[in-house]
């Protein structure tokens, strides 16, 4: 009896998802049969693999939105495609992402500068979410393990941090798409208070030791040195500040 | 880590495996997985599978034909189109000259087994 009850609630678990999918596939404008041919395919599908369709298929709205139901229309010509590389400081990184994600700027990576490398394809742009983690030692794989089957993918690497998009279609259905997007931004450079205070005492730091070496007193190499160790210490500093400040505004633990 | 790696390096030729699962003729989505995996590949999940070939059949590299089945649910059945065959075998071109670049990169004065 036990196992008839069982068996009905994963029939239950199972139909509830795939009316989420063809609901999710509908609001995308896919043709009702086309939707429900996909549907009755995957239906089989996971009649031979024995699984649930969660562990299947992952999370219905995400995998609707791979299927290519809630993705934007094939990228254009190359030249209708916006490129805009920015970057912020540890500070006001993770509140800008937001901003630009919310624009249709999507990620594409952190260059070697610690820049984020965006795209957007006006028309057909998706807005994104972004998240900041701490990729270090054991947490890398512990961290992705759990935010990967939510639908983040790691889409940068700067210092210990990691960054991971995920297209808001996976979670708000069609309404994850930009209807107007405000043209690209002019600056590239978003610097916080606290952030402008660090830079600041680098660099009369760094010109205090300049005028030194000019004065004659330390070598080049001790110069370089010195920067180097100065450098390594304010961006300890600035990561040391951040982690007090931001903890309070930082997304659920997604090892908890 | 192994997992890691695996996914990782898969990104990058899952297209092209997946067009290779159907030189032979036609078939659909839970057999070209199941001839992956018993080609050593490891397991293809459905949520990775459907979206390539979704995106296959948008490149017109392969035609889709959904037929009813007679007991339990239909099934969409994938062939090559010849646009596809003629990507897949220049891609495995292109694949297996980058395999021996990375392979004589690695191993300069040959295998070492």
């Amino acid at each position: 009896m036990s196992t008839d009850r069982s068996a009905d609630r994963s029939t239950d678990r199972s139909t509830a998802y795939f009316a989420e999918l063809a609901a999710a596939l509908a609001a995308a404008g896919v043709p009702a049969a086309e939707a429900g041919a996909t549907v009755e395919d995957l239906r089989a599908h996971l009649a031979e693999t024995g699984g649930t369709p969660e562990e299947e298929f992952g999370p219905a709205a995400g995998f609707a939105a791979r299927l290519g139901g809630l993705a934007p229309e094939a990228a254009g010509p190359e030249e209708e495609v916006e490129h805009w590389t920015w970057t912020a400081d540890l500070f006001n990184d993770r509140r800008m992402l937001a901003v630009h994600g919310d624009q249709g700027w999507e990620v594409e990576s952190l260059d070697p500068l610690g820049r984020f490398v965006c795209r957007r394809t006006p028309g057909s742009a998706l807005r994104w979410e972004y998240r900041r983690e701490v990729l270090t030692g054991g947490h890398r794989e512990r961290v992705l393990a759990a935010l990967e089957p939510e639908g983040w993918e790691l889409c940068g690497e700067w210092l210990v941090y990691g960054y991971l998009k995920r297209p808001y279609a996976a979670t708000a259905g069609p309404g994850g798409t930009v209807t107007a997007p405000p043209a690209a931004p002019d600056r590239w450079l978003y610097l916080s208070r606290p952030g402008k205070a660090v830079l600041a005492g680098w660099a009369v730091l760094v010109t205090v030791l300049l005028a030194v070496f000019l004065a004659d007193g330390i070598g080049a190499s001790g110069l370089a040195v010195t920067i180097a160790i100065a450098s390594a210490l304010s961006a300890v500093w600035t990561a040391q500040l951040e982690t007090t400040t931001g903890r309070a505004h930082r997304g659920p633990d997604p090892e908890a | 880590m192994a997992a890691d790696r695996r996914s990782s390096w898969l990104k990058g030729v899952l297209d092209l495996l997946v067009l290779s699962r159907l030189t032979d003729g036609e078939s659909y989505g839970y057999e070209i997985a199941r001839a992956l995996a018993d080609a050593g590949v490891g397991e293809i999940k459905g949520g990775t599978l459907y979206p390539v070939l979704n995106r296959l059949e948008e490149a017109g590299l392969v035609e889709a034909e959904f037929r009813a089945a007679e007991r339990g649910p239909g099934r969409r059945y994938y062939r090559l189109t010849p646009g596809g065959r003629t990507r897949l075998a220049e891609e495995s071109r292109a694949w297996r000259e980058f395999h021996r670049v990375v392979e004589t990169a690695l191993y300069p004065g040959g295998p070492t087994t």
